[in-house]
């Protein structure tokens, strides 16, 4: 089986909170492992705003946890490597893919390895960002960058489980590196404007680039780049799904033994 | 006493190493940082493994008995490698208690590389002054 063989469900954008968002992601990562439910392609918001922080990261070492409650931003660990993002309701639009590793194949069958297959899904957000008038290319580990500037638009991060990949990223819609930094950790007051300006340079968005295109007209192109030359249908959450989602909020994703685990 | 070191791996992530040395004996071994590897849940067998060494042991036995296990275990580590964990690990130890690992980002690859990839690795090289 070659990708464009595979047969896709699409779940249209929807707003869920940081811990319903990662739930959902693992809720489906095994009905697709288990075949119940077909490969993937999701998009989302975050609602209340929330940080995310990767994996293998201390939330201590990076989390202003007394911030992030004061301004009811939630916190959350990934299952996903990585590092830390703000995910601001109205700044970004989210996607997830969940594909069996077997269906993930070039057109001669060879499985795309962790690298490619970034590669290859960064892809449909390059397409995805030239639609809206953005040119931009894939920088290896994982991020998309704009290509006249070298700033970056879109974080990526993938996990692999059961036979199943998981991908997961951001395209940022504006970027509000001040309030990014009153929520993580970053030390005494005086370098915070040398900081805020080392990340400004480095750090871009669709609203600073082409500032004229409208979130809808983002999430169709890169709905439309994501789908395109797929054999797809928009479906929703089976009832299965919804559950063990529900379940896993309140045995992972809310607890303090996963989000303060490292 | 906490011991730790940070290192911006260049064309990769950021690493940090924390441990404590009790009788010359490490314990408490933890990495965090920005990478990927792959199970997630090897990190915890390569903390381990680290775990119960002599503080004395040279980067390169450190090496080798990390990527033993890596290689038996078929782990994929994405963005750093099991020289950079040994490198950051000896610098912690011999850099003594510095809450920022300021000492290990200092080391020879901080700052060289550009790759913007974790808001992680730009704060520590603005903080760096890098």
């Amino acid at each position: 089986m070659a990708l464009s063989d595979i047969s896709w469900r699409v779940i249209e954008l929807e707003t869920h909170d940081a811990f319903m968002n990662m739930a959902l992601d693992e809720a489906c990562c095994e009905s697709v492992a288990s075949g119940v439910s077909k490969a993937t392609i999701r998009f989302y918001r975050w609602n209340p705003s929330a940080v995310s922080i990767g994996y293998f990261q201390s939330l201590d070492d990076e989390i202003n946890i007394e911030a992030c409650v004061a301004g009811g931003v939630d916190v959350i660990r990934r299952r996903t490597g990585g590092g830390a993002v703000y995910h601001d309701f109205d700044g970004e639009i989210t996607y997830s893919v969940m594909v069996p590793e077997k269906d993930f194949c070039s057109t001669d069958g060879v499985r795309l390895g962790i690298t490619e297959s970034y590669h290859e899904i960064c892809g449909w957000i390059i397409n995805g960002l030239k639609l809206v008038g953005i040119d931009a290319e894939f920088k290896p580990i994982n991020d998309v960058i704009v290509s006249s500037s070298g700033k970056k638009i879109s974080g990526n991060a993938q996990t692999r489980r059961g036979g199943v990949i998981l991908q997961h990223g951001t395209i940022l819609l504006t970027v509000d590196v001040k309030k990014m930094f009153s929520l993580l950790k970053v030390g005494k007051e005086k370098i915070a404007d040398k900081m805020i300006a080392a990340v400004e340079e480095r750090v871009t968005s669709v609203a600073q680039v082409r500032p004229e295109v409208t979130r809808e007209e983002v999430y169709s192109a890169l709905m439309s780049a994501f789908t395109s030359g797929k054999t797809f249908e928009v479906g929703t959450w089976t009832t299965e799904e919804s559950a063990r989602a529900e379940e896993l909020v309140q045995e992972r994703y809310r607890t303090k033994e996963w989000n303060e685990m490292r | 006493m906490e011991y730790i070191a940070t290192k911006k791996v260049a064309g990769g992530k950021l690493l940090r190493v924390k441990c404590d040395v009790e009788g010359g004996v490490l314990s408490n071994v933890s990495l965090t940082g920005d990478f990927f590897m792959h199970p997630e849940e090897g990190v915890s067998e390569l903390e381990n493994a680290l775990n119960g060494m002599s503080n004395e042991t040279p980067v390169r036995e450190f090496v080798s008995k990390l990527n033993d296990l890596i290689h038996e275990r078929g782990f994929e580590l994405i963005g750093f490698s099991a020289s950079n964990i040994a490198e950051t690990l000896v610098e912690a130890i011999r850099g003594g208690k510095d809450s920022w690992g300021s000492g290990g980002v200092a080391s020879g690859e901080a700052g060289k590389d550009d790759t913007s990839s974790g808001l992680d690795e730009l704060v520590r090289s603005a903080i760096s002054g890098k």
